[in-house]
């Protein structure tokens, strides 16, 4: 337990030197010699490590995980709101559990969360990464995801909905539960099952609010709608993020990176072409297009389309094979995902 | 599962020597798993002649990902897993391009968390004149690693002229140290090599 806790301070100071290396700000010989210092210093380590450490489950963290992950955060294009309330609760959650070390009064964590923009605009993917990285700080169990939306809350009968609502709870305990387009629990009424659903998911919040994050996610007006109508559960989703529709310029950086993680290069026209593309697809539909999913589609349209353009052509080649040129990009446009 | 790293400055032969001992044990198409800077890993495969036409280049830190090819060691009934770790290689200074810093960041980080690490040494780098026989970067690398206790130096390039010569000086400054005399090119001494990965897995 001892032992423990000093790894992870050890693993602290690895990992803001290795930082401080990789913005440049130091050379690799002062890298070293700080990374060597601290090694020859461990037993000076000792006297300074508080004594009460409390032992918790899941308390060693493992900083090189959270790092990969904060990592693949920033690499995400976009979202810098979103990332520095991220960010922000990290450092909230990573003094806590060190007050709690030190024998200092910690405050109750609660980290339920409303998300609120078009679809396509990340909410899924970051959803996923605050569960790994709530994991990595030990606050959830196992951080997995799991995906929930009307159809898997809401029964057809008299007291289906409870047990249904329950049921998912339960499969999500250690986790996060991310109900997608969660506005449709509030219509229908008085009548209507939803509110059953609201109510079940409520008590859930308090009885497990150590064990389960959930994330309500929906676009903007019906959930700011579905909040007014339901003050109870205004107050307790504190969070609420907002995830602003991508410009057409970080499209094309979505597009790029996506085609870059594949393996692909666009020629120059096929660049141009693409800005075209999405601009188009923008004013067709501007909220449910032209977001992130649509340009997946687009990209692994494209790349169906290379593949069978190459193969007429019968002329394979690295270059050919990486290159995606402005035919493949054409074709219809998608209405919808 | 059992993770070697090869690690060791820019243009000493890291790449070639896990391509070659790679097919030396037995390996005919090899399976890149490359650790991308986004966090993910990608594959990629190979014959070991496209390998080497591929990733082997006189330009130095031609090696940018981290990547590692992984081998299946019988032992009793069952396999084991063991993974060459092939690392960007660690050049002096503050290199001005960010993304190979990330690599030699995440080549440092690997230091600590490998089973073995191999150092491998140009031994056309040895030099008796200077006041520390190896370079200094070598010097900190060796003092890091070898703090953990599976450290081993592979002294690459015997086959070239006065590497013997130069073989001789490094064991007499490091008689405690492990060092196994190699040419990744043209495979020598991965016998021993291979005896030494075997007491790992």
């Amino acid at each position: 337990m001892y032992n423990l806790y000093r790894n992870d301070e050890r693993h602290l100071n690895h990992n803001v030197i290795l930082e401080r290396f990789k913005r440049g700000e130091i050379s690799i010989s002062h890298a070293f010699n700080l990374l060597t210092g601290l090694d020859d210093n461990q037993e000076g380590l000792k006297e300074t490590t508080p004594v009460n450490v409390i032992e918790e489950k899941n308390d060693y963290q493992d900083a090189n995980k959270l790092n990969q992950y904060l990592e693949e955060m920033d690499n995400l294009i976009g979202l810098e709101k979103v990332k520095e309330l991220v960010k922000e609760f990290i450092a909230f959650l990573q003094v806590q559990k060190i007050r709690r070390q030190y024998g200092l009064k910690s405050q109750p964590v609660v980290l339920h969360m409303i998300f609120k923009g078009n679809p396509g605009t990340g909410k899924t993917t970051m959803a996923r990464l605050i569960g790994k990285i709530f994991k990595e700080l030990g606050f959830l169990e196992n951080g997995k995801l799991i995906e929930g939306e009307r159809a898997d809350l809401v029964g057809e009968y008299i007291g289906h909905t409870a047990i249904k609502t329950k049921k998912l709870i339960q499969k999500a305990l250690g986790g996060v539960l991310f109900i997608d387009e969660a506005y449709s629990l509030a219509r229908g009424g008085e009548k209507d099952f939803g509110k059953e659903a609201i109510d079940t998911m409520v008590k859930a919040m308090e009885d497990y609010k150590d064990r389960l994050v959930i994330i309500l996610a929906g676009y903007r007006e019906e959930m700011d709608y579905f909040l007014e109508s339901n003050p109870g559960l205004r107050s307790r989703f504190a969070i609420q993020l907002d995830f602003p529709d991508y410009t057409i310029d970080e499209l094309v950086k979505i597009a790029e990176m996506m085609f870059k993680e594949r393996e692909y290069i666009l020629d120059k026209e096929s660049k141009h072409y693409i800005y075209r593309v999405l601009t188009q697809m923008r004013n067709q539909d501007g909220r449910n297009n032209g977001n992130a999913r649509t340009v997946r589609n687009l990209v692994e349209r494209a790349i169906r389309h290379q593949a069978r353009r190459i193969l007429q052509q019968g002329n394979l080649n690295r270059r050919t094979l990486i290159t995606i040129k402005k035919e493949d990009l054409a074709g219809e446009v998608i209405l919808h995902d | 599962m059992t993770e070697c790293l090869v690690t060791g400055m820019p243009n000493v032969g890291k790449t070639c020597f896990v391509i070659n001992f790679a097919e030396y044990m037995g390996l005919k198409e090899l399976k890149f798993y490359i650790r991308q800077l986004a966090g993910y890993t990608s594959v990629r495969r190979y014959s070991p002649e496209d390998a080497r036409n591929e990733l082997i280049s006189e330009e130095s830190n031609f090696t940018r990902e981290i990547q590692s090819v992984k081998l299946e060691i019988p032992s009793g009934k069952v396999f084991k897993e063991l993974e060459i770790i092939d690392s960007c290689g660690l050049s002096e200074g503050i290199h001005p391009d960010a993304e190979i810093r990330l690599a030699m960041a995440q080549t440092i980080r690997l230091i600590r968390e490998s089973n073995l690490i191999l150092h491998m040494i140009d031994l056309t780098n040895i030099s008796k004149e200077e006041e520390d026989i190896l370079l200094p970067l070598d010097r900190m690398i060796m003092n890091y690693a070898s703090l953990e206790k599976n450290y081993a130096i592979l002294a690459n390039k015997i086959d070239l002229h006065s590497a013997k010569e130069n073989l001789k000086i490094l064991r007499e400054n490091f008689i405690s140290k492990k060092i196994i005399p190699i040419s990744a090119l043209y495979w020598l001494g991965f016998q021993e090599v291979k005896r030494l990965v075997l007491n790992y897995v």
